[in-house]
């Protein structure tokens, strides 16, 4: 008797990745081994040491558990179920836990998966830090990569307002670190964002062997295996960062902590104040290229700066339930923000829209799509990235989940 | 999917509470007010600082001021910093914000002309890039030492510091300058067999032939991967200069011909093994090969 | 240690002496112009900073005097894709030179202030280079731009009305400050018609003929060879054969987005609007680097993947890996270089025919893309009807002239050779063989001796009918083929224009035969002295010359016609 087990409604390898957030899934009979009644079946977790655990619901709503009982008809018909990481136990490499079918004593299925959550850069194993940065050298690939487009989207100018001054401004960032994220699996599937949490220490992240090591003169050096040292941006090779504080032992400088941005307000026009304090506070803890609005995305940091950005959202939502955009404390949508800060407004350059109000030119093209799920579309609207974990809407899951935000 | 609210949304209660800010305002115009206080003022203004002109003339005004503590001068210019990340503020003071940085990038204090060049070389300011480039050729109008200088051109491909900087290659002020030198050619597509050059030169040092090898895979990517064979099978290349071609081999290079390479992939492979007095970078590198490549 | 100065070229200094003494002479107007072409020597090996001052400078002291027509075209280009807040303010500020100012010439007083919005800064337009950072300084160039743009309000009725327009429409994006700027100066404006675009928008004949035939001299199309996005190898001559061809120029590292990105942007959207017409077979579309060093084959691909390009046979992504210098003359690409580095370029774009011939360019000012469609689709139609297949069905190989042209170029001069074997004296002969050469070699374009052997041509057809004029006393037919021979080559070739080579070739023609027709072949009979020249013409035209001194000059029949 065997069974088949489908992660993401999908056969294809790629989708077998899941997060916090309950992702659907299926299981059938695919040899019924002559049974003419429903095979009552088991399904649990097998982890590799250090590896990712999973935890199982029969229903979206229902209560995680580490296995279920579901029973298989004979003649093939799936059977729904949702699997999703158990939180705080992501995987550390790729398919180092297993979804297994068992009838009794028997294994029907055992299909490899992984847990695949953004975390702190400095709790990597050397293992994740190695195919993160091996994934993003390769994205840049001296700067003819479609890492190029994720540079150009991130200019001054027309560009810069689609982004950056408005309510928008979360919603872009998160589309934005999400289109790279899923260019970064279509090199490794295994890879997720990291996050450099700016208000702590980070020694381990300011390495030679990881986002490198900045000389008196603020040059970026990287070891001789590190393939960052190939990194270009406008036709310039390497990373310009000088850090105006201590990496090891301090936070960047003179900005809000965790804790204080978190206290910014319940209502989302009060927390978006973050766009100041800390996020901009933490562009210009460095001197070089972060630390300008035109160039920060010329350094790899800025991305992990950002996802720390997008965490603190992330956390303020769970916090104060936030993920609803009918729910007007989730975003300012007040009249007379101007066309892509809307909740209801495609955003650039993913939307392909060019000419007045919005750039020239929409490098890049519509946002990456994931075998993991649908949303939020090539051509994401700003309330498509309110709903991150598919809270209010199971479909508008968007296949990330950060290390300490639980789903529910 | 989800939908918009019905309700009228809320708005914002003015962050402009003018009796507030006007008492930060004061607060930081005090030189009787202690450091940190004024500090804190400047903290508790935040991005307000730019949305009135006269706040924002005075705290220009501070930034130029070299009677002012330095400590709060580059506290006032990380401040307006942050607020260029909002491209409506920015618009708004660009002019003045370059202004005045121009006027402290001659400051006396080393740390805030370095900061306000990086700031306008960022910019692109076409003025503070002629300052550089005449600090480069007459050394007693430098505003920053050489590997600064070129450093800062860098950020613009297209300044004028490509003559410059060969000069330097030549005859370099010191090896620093030199490398940065490297660094801002390293965008002239005319340079690939210079830096070719250098990276197979093993009398230059490891700092210099890495960078090279950067800058080949810029330039002329199929050079670096026939360059990172022979060095890799070079044993008499130092392990750190090997350890940077197996990276390039690895990561960027093809991987039919790397199947095909067994002269290569045996060599590697021994690497990866191991051995008395082999050098863990090296190993470390091989197996990352071997592992990507061969596995 | 000071590190060693290369050989320095002009100092920016100079440059200014230079042109503040080209702005205070009328007569040499032209050389200031000839500053604003991207290819001058003297922004070869500057920085894009400095030739943005340079120009700007130009551009100001040009605006001394009253703009032409011809020269406006420079500052509406500035005004509609300058990101430099200098070079922008100078266009703006020679915009009041304007001789015939137009009310549209306010959308772009407005698009230069969208696109020097995330860029501006004080500017100084009194002193060179453009800095100025005294405190009571303060001017930017957005205050030039609105202190333009009430100017042309007070100068032209119906700029209220533009303005109300973009502002109603949101574009250009302006910034709120600039908007309310924009606002502030619309009471200055007189009500008015809009009227239409400004009448301008040509560089003026005069240089750039010159410019054509010299470049035309030494390029040759046929020594260039492309690398394509997938690294593939293709000559000139067999991928600009058979159809049209839309080709726009660019590089990956421009960072001007209304130059590069958008024209390979654009072009990506001709690409969709012919499949959509159902004419993406007959028109091919390229878009050429001026940077083949460093656009490598990946680098192309990527760029114009991520503007929407598609990429195949038809379709192509290149860069020069043969004959940069040819491409760079052939197209007379206004582009310079600081290294292997691009400084400055213009937009340019332009429809390549069938046979590699280059039929028109968009240059300068934004081009639409319905209309460079609809003029390929044109050639297109043109092409097929008159390109003839070859034996085997396919289409020829590519010919600089059809050959019902080749045929009517060498027609005629073959007449005139037959006539100049006949026996008759050597100065007749070289009167015919010259017309036939002045008759033919205007045709050839590409021949790059042509120019110099149309020269020698007119000179030999000259001093044979001066020849004859002088023995007759009868200049008349010297006097047309000097009239000629001027129209031919000063107008039809260094001024190229067109019209002026069949007018000169017309006159020539009819000098020649004037100055021919005195003249009587003896046929039989009698000797012809060696070296003999031609006696007076029997066919009077005017006075009676007074009677010829007997001599032995032999008479010559009037050649039959």
């Amino acid at each position: 008797m065997k069974a088949e087990i489908f992660v993401n409604d999908s056969q294809e390898p790629g989708a077998r990745y899941v997060g916090w957030s309950p992702s659907p899934a299926r299981i059938r009979l695919s040899d019924s081994g002559g049974a003419t009644r429903n095979v009552k079946i088991t399904l649990s977790a097998t982890s590799a040491p250090s590896g990712g655990q999973l935890v199982f619901y029969t229903a979206p709503a229902s209560t995680p558990k580490a296995s279920v009982t579901l029973d298989l008809s004979p003649d093939g018909t799936p059977v729904s179920f949702h699997v999703a990481g158990k939180f705080g136990k992501a995987s550390q490499a790729d398919r180092d836990v297993s979804i297994v079918a068992k009838a009794g004593a028997e294994t029907l299925a055992s299909l490899p998966v992984m847990v695949r959550i953004r975390k702190d850069a400095t709790t990597l194993t050397p293992g994740e830090r190695d195919r993160f940065i091996d994934a993003f050298a390769r994205l840049n690939n001296r700067g003819t990569g479609r890492f190029a487009d994720f540079r150009n989207m991130h200019v001054t100018g027309a560009a810069s307002a689609q982004a950056h001054g408005n309510p928008g401004f979360l919603s872009w960032h998160r589309a934005y670190l999400l289109d790279l994220e899923r260019e970064l699996q279509a090199i490794d599937p295994s890879v997720a964002l990291p996050y450099w949490r700016f208000d702590k220490p980070a020694p381990s992240l300011f390495t030679p062997e990881f986002l490198g090591a900045s000389d008196a003169l603020g040059s970026v050096v990287f070891g001789p295996t590190n393939p960052l040292q190939f990194w270009s941006t406008d036709g310039v090779q390497g990373v310009k960062r000088r850090p105006l504080f201590d990496t090891a032992t301090e936070g960047g400088v003179d900005l809000l902590t965790e804790a204080q941005t978190l206290a910014l307000g319940t209502d989302f026009i009060d927390f978006e104040t973050l766009e100041g304090d800390p996020h901009g506070s933490a562009h210009v803890s460095f001197g070089g290229s972060i630390s300008s609005i035109g160039t920060a995305a010329k350094d790899p940091l800025f991305f992990l700066l950002h996802a720390n950005v997008d965490r603190l959202w992330a956390k303020w939502q769970r916090k104060n339930n936030r993920f609803d955009p009918a729910d007007a404390a989730s975003y300012d949508n007040a009249p007379g923000h101007p066309v892509g800060h809307r909740l209801t407004d495609t955003m650039w350059p993913w939307n392909g829209v060019t000419g007045a109000p919005r750039p020239l030119d929409a490098p890049g093209g519509s946002l990456a799509g994931s075998p993991c799920t649908t949303s939020p579309g090539p051509q994401p609207r700003v309330m498509d990235c309110l709903d991150y974990q598919g809270l209010v809407s199971p479909q508008g899951r968007l296949g990330f989940d950060y290390d300490d935000v639980r789903f529910a | 999917m989800a939908s918009t609210s019905s309700k009228p949304p809320r708005r914002r209660a003015p962050t402009t509470d003018a009796a507030a800010l006007a008492s930060h305002s004061a607060v930081l115009a005090d030189p009787r007010k202690s450091v940190k206080q004024r500090l804190a003022a400047l903290t508790a203004l935040g991005w307000a600082i730019t949305d009135d002109p006269q706040r924002l003339a005075a705290v220009l005004g501070l930034l130029k001021d070299p009677s002012e503590p330095m400590r709060l001068r580059l506290a006032a210019l990380a401040a307006i910093q942050s607020s260029t990340f909002h491209p409506e503020r920015l618009e708004k003071i660009r002019a003045d914000y370059l202004r005045a940085l121009r006027t402290v990038s001659s400051d006396a204090d080393l740390e805030l002309r370095q900061r306000a060049l990086g700031m306008l070389a960022r910019e692109h300011d076409p003025a503070t890039q002629e300052r550089l480039i005449d600090g480069l050729r007459e050394p007693s109008k430098a505003l920053v030492p050489p590997e600064k200088a070129l450093q800062l051109l860098s950020y613009d491909v297209h300044s004028n510091a490509y003559s410059v900087a060969r000069a330097i290659v030549d005859a370099p002020p010191n090896e620093t300058a030199r490398r940065e030198a490297l660094r801002l050619l390293a965008a002239d597509g005319a340079s690939a067999q210079m830096f070719e050059d250098i990276l197979m030169d093993k009398a230059e040092t490891s700092e210099i032939r890495q960078l090279s090898a950067s800058a080949l895979h810029n330039l002329a990517p199929d050079r670096l991967q026939a360059c990172a064979r022979r060095i890799t099978l070079d044993p008499s290349e130092p392990s750190d200069i090997r350890s940077v071609g197996v990276t390039a081999l690895t990561h960027f290079g093809d991987n039919d011909a790397m199947q095909q390479d067994h002269v290569l992939n045996a060599c590697l492979t021994q690497l990866g093994d191991g051995g008395d007095g082999e050098d863990p970078m090296l190993q470390t590198a091989a197996r990352q090969y071997i592992a990507k490549r061969l596995a | 240690m000071a590190p060693a100065e290369a050989a320095s070229p002009l100092s920016e200094e100079n440059f200014a002496r230079i042109v503040d003494a080209l702005g205070s002479d009328p007569a040499r107007r032209s050389e200031l112009i000839g500053f604003l072409d991207e290819r001058h020597s003297v922004y070869r090996e500057r920085g894009t900073a400095a030739v943005a001052r340079m120009r700007g400078w130009t551009l100001l002291t040009l605006a001394r005097r009253p703009l032409q027509n011809d020269e406006v075209v420079f500052v509406l280009e500035e005004l509609q894709t300058g990101r430099t807040a200098y070079e922008v303010a100078c266009a703006a500020r020679a915009m009041r030179s304007t001789a015939n100012p137009v009310p549209a010439m306010a959308s772009l007083l407005l698009r230069a202030a969208a696109n020097v919005r995330a860029v501006d800064d004080h500017v100084d337009l009194v002193r060179y280079g453009g800095v100025n950072d005294a405190e009571d300084a303060s001017s930017t160039a957005t205050d030039v731009l609105i202190d333009t743009l009430a100017w042309l309000g007070t100068a032209v009725a119906g700029v209220r009305e533009v303005v109300e327009t973009a502002l109603q429409s949101g574009d250009p994006p302006l910034s709120p400050r600039q908007r309310e700027r924009v606002e502030r100066c619309l009471a200055q404006c007189t009500a008015g018609a809009v009227g239409g675009p400004p009448a301008c928008c040509t560089p003026g004949a005069g240089w750039t003929g010159l410019r054509r035939w010299l470049a035309r001299t030494r390029a040759d199309p046929h020594a260039i060879a492309f690398e394509d996005q997938d690294g593939g190898l293709v000559r000139y001559g067999d991928f600009f054969r058979g159809q049209p061809t839309v080709v726009v120029f660019f590089y990956t590292r421009c960072n001007n987005a209304g130059k590069c990105s958008l024209s390979v942007s654009k072009l990506a959207r001709i690409q969709r609007m012919l499949v959509e017409a159902g004419l993406g077979h007959r028109v091919q579309t390229a878009a050429i680097t001026y940077d083949p060093d460093y656009d490598l084959a990946p680098r192309l691909r990527g760029y114009a993947q991520s503007r929407g390009m598609r990429m195949d046979a038809r379709n192509r992504v290149m860069r020069s890996v043969e004959g940069a210098a040819e491409l760079r003359l052939h197209f007379e690409l206004g582009v310079n270089f600081i290294s292997s580095i691009v400084n400055r370029h213009r937009i340019e774009a332009f429809l390549v025919d069938g046979q590699g011939n280059i039929t028109t360019s968009f240059e300068r000012l934004q081009w639409d893309e319905q209309q460079v469609m609809s003029e390929a689709v044109a050639l297109a139609d043109r092409t097929d009807a008159t390109a003839p297949a070859d034996a085997c069905g396919g289409t020829p190989p590519a010919t600089v002239v059809s050959p019902a042209k080749r045929k009517r170029i060498w027609l005629a001069p073959l007449a005139y050779l037959a006539m100049a074997l006949l026996p008759k004296c050597p100065i007749c002969g070289a009167t015919y063989l010259s017309l036939s050469g002045i008759m033919a070699l205007p045709h050839l374009g590409h021949i790059y001796w042509m120019v110099p052997a149309l020269a020698v041509l007119v000179v030999i057809n000259l001093a044979s009918l001066g020849w004859l004029a002088r023995t007759r006393e009868d200049w008349r037919a010297f006097a047309l083929a000097l009239l000629g021979g001027a129209l031919t080559i000063g107008g039809g070739i260094a001024l190229d224009h067109q019209a002026s080579i069949y007018a000169g070739i017309a006159v020539s023609l009819i000098g020649g035969m004037l100055g021919l027709a005195g003249t009587r072949v003896v046929l039989g009979g009698g000797r012809a002295n060696a070296g003999t020249t031609c006696a007076r013409p029997t066919l009077r035209l005017g006075p009676s010359p007074e009677p010829a001194s007997s001599s032995s000059l032999e008479t010559l029949a009037t050649p039959a016609r």
